[in-house]
């Protein structure tokens, strides 16, 4: 029982930590990778296109093209660029929807700066690139569509729901949806231009302090004429930061009160313990054991038990973690990408360290009022 | 004959949990590929979930008569078929059928670990009962546990 309650401290804690710890990657790369500090979606689809940022929710929506190119130009906007979002029904193995992203080479300045670190050259009309959790290597072929595409380049790991996504020339990408069986059921808004649709507007502003005064002014100006919405992406970075805040709290809350559960439980059992073994203690003072090596003696008992019980905590959440790393990220819900090696070697040494140290911290005290007890009391019957 | 049932309960309990996971813990995907005749097949991970049900089945079946039989060669006879059993419930997803590629399918995200976990585990549980089972006999030699 002792080796499980520090089993049990040490499981959560660990798990706790991990969890933490890839939801904070997850932010942090998302804030560097998203670039735009505005996203202007159609009005009503401003939770999609979180869901596809950040879970990888395959969405279609669809945008006037002609809206970009009013930004351009616009006080307080720096760079613009606009991407078209196609939820593919089809890709090789299984029927799970593709997020097909179509970006602009020319103007795009979110996706093409991370490509640039696998792919230095423009893609062909017939190459695409993938996120990292879509299957397939560079050489590899793809079918979107019915049409075969060949992956030019795999992006690294990002957390975000650009992992699950395909990147093809914007284009192609509208070509590609035109030609499809999904054409007809497209509901493409009335007027809307069939060779210039988009599905969302990047915005980086001038003065990023200044983004939402930005915002607001586009709407004023354009929001009835597009019919417009957008998200702030500090505001979306700062919302998921705020619940990886109520998760930390939540776990380092559940994880002290473990921990001294742990500490007043072994030192419950410890301190029982101790008791009945008073003549064996009081034989080993007669053979010549000093003080201190008898609170060594059974400091080191409890070392070990609290270290087993570590071990069994951190393989227990090792065997749960690692596994099950791409299920764990599917129900978080939230940006997330597993720490490095270093980072897990120093939670799993932490943790380690604090569920080790549980069993000497509990029994210290009661080692330290046996070996100041008399050798003689340890041998009286009635002791 | 209680020394017996505490040996064979965990497999039961186990062959129960292999044979159920691709079906409600962590069910495999429900749909099907087209194959150039047109006709519409299971995934491979339809398969690995029938193979995961034969297979619990048997390692449930194998915790019974460990659980009652009475010889205790027998009993060890049936712990040691449970090591290759547990072998393969983690090879089926693995290596010898598999599962979808895709990294989000849920055959990948959940069956994959889960069956190769409870596998892993099948057989270390197995090994550790085949230990305790041949020295409890050659401990009672002679004498029915």
């Amino acid at each position: 029982m002792l080796v499980a309650i520090v089993a049990l401290f040490a499981l959560i804690l660990f798990s706790g930590a991990v969890t933490g710890e890839s939801v904070g990657n997850g932010t942090r790369i998302m804030a560097d990778r998203l670039g735009a500090d505005i996203l202007f979606v159609p009005h009503g689809y401003e939770k999609s296109i979180q869901g596809s940022l950040l879970r990888g929710e395959p969405s279609s929506f669809y945008l006037d093209g002609a809206f970009e190119k009013q930004l351009r130009g616009m006080e307080g906007i720096e760079k613009t660029t606009s991407q078209l979002f196609v939820a593919s029904l089809q890709a090789p193995c299984c029927t799970l929807p593709v997020q097909i992203i179509g970006i602009d080479p020319k103007t795009d300045f979110v996706v093409r700066p991370w490509m640039n670190t696998v792919l230095t050259r423009p893609m062909a009309d017939s190459e695409i690139a993938v996120g990292s959790r879509i299957a397939g290597g560079p050489g590899e072929k793809l079918s979107l569509f019915g049409r075969e595409f060949t992956i030019a380049a795999r992006l690294d790991a990002t957390g975000m729901g650009f992992d699950t996504s395909v990147f093809m020339d914007i284009d192609r990408a509208r070509r590609l949806l035109l030609a499809s069986d999904l054409a007809s059921r497209m509901n493409l808004p009335e007027g809307l231009a069939r060779t210039s649709f988009v599905s969302s507007t990047l915005v980086k502003a001038a003065a990023p302090g200044k983004a939402r005064e930005t915002a607001n002014a586009v709407l004023q100006r354009h929001a009835l004429d597009y019919n417009l919405d957008f998200v702030m992406v500090a505001a979306m970075v700062s919302d998921i930061s705020g619940r990886l805040a109520d998760f930390s709290h939540l776990f380092y809350g559940l994880s002290c009160l473990l921990w001294l559960l742990a500490v007043g439980v072994l030192a419950l059992v410890f301190s029982m313990a101790l008791n009945e073994r008073k003549k064996e203690f009081g034989v080993m003072r007669a053979l010549g054991a000093s003080r201190v090596q008898l609170v060594g003696i059974i400091l080191r008992e409890s070392l070990l038990v609290s270290s087993a019980g570590a071990v069994l905590g951190l393989v227990l959440a090792g065997a749960v973690l690692f596994p099950f790393e791409a299920y764990i990220h599917a129900r978080l819900r939230m940006p997330s990408l597993f720490p490095g090696i270093a980072a897990l070697i120093a939670a799993m040494g932490g943790t380690f360290l604090l569920a080790a140290l549980t069993g000497p911290l509990a029994c210290i005290f009661s080692a330290i009022r046996l070996a100041r007890s008399e050798t003689c009391l340890f041998l009286r019957e009635d002791c | 004959m209680k020394r017996s049932l505490f040996a064979g309960l965990p497999f039961i309990a186990l062959g129960l949990l292999i044979a159920a996971t691709p079906y409600c813990l962590f069910p495999v995907c429900a749909g099907h590929v087209t194959a150039a005749s047109g006709a519409f097949l299971p995934m491979k991970c339809f398969w690995t979930a029938r193979a995961a049900l034969g297979c619990g089945g048997v390692i449930a079946c194998a915790g019974i008569i460990i659980a009652l039989a009475s010889s205790p060669g027998v009993r060890l006879g049936a712990v040691l078929a449970l090591l290759p059993l547990g072998a393969l419930v983690a090879a089926f997803p693995t290596v010898l059928i598999g599962v979808c590629q895709n990294e989000m399918m849920p055959c990948r995200m959940g069956t994959l670990p889960a069956l190769c976990l409870l596998g892993t585990f099948a057989g270390a549980l197995a090994l550790i009962t085949a230990l305790w089972l041949h020295r409890q006999l050659r401990n009672n030699k002679g004498e029915t546990p």
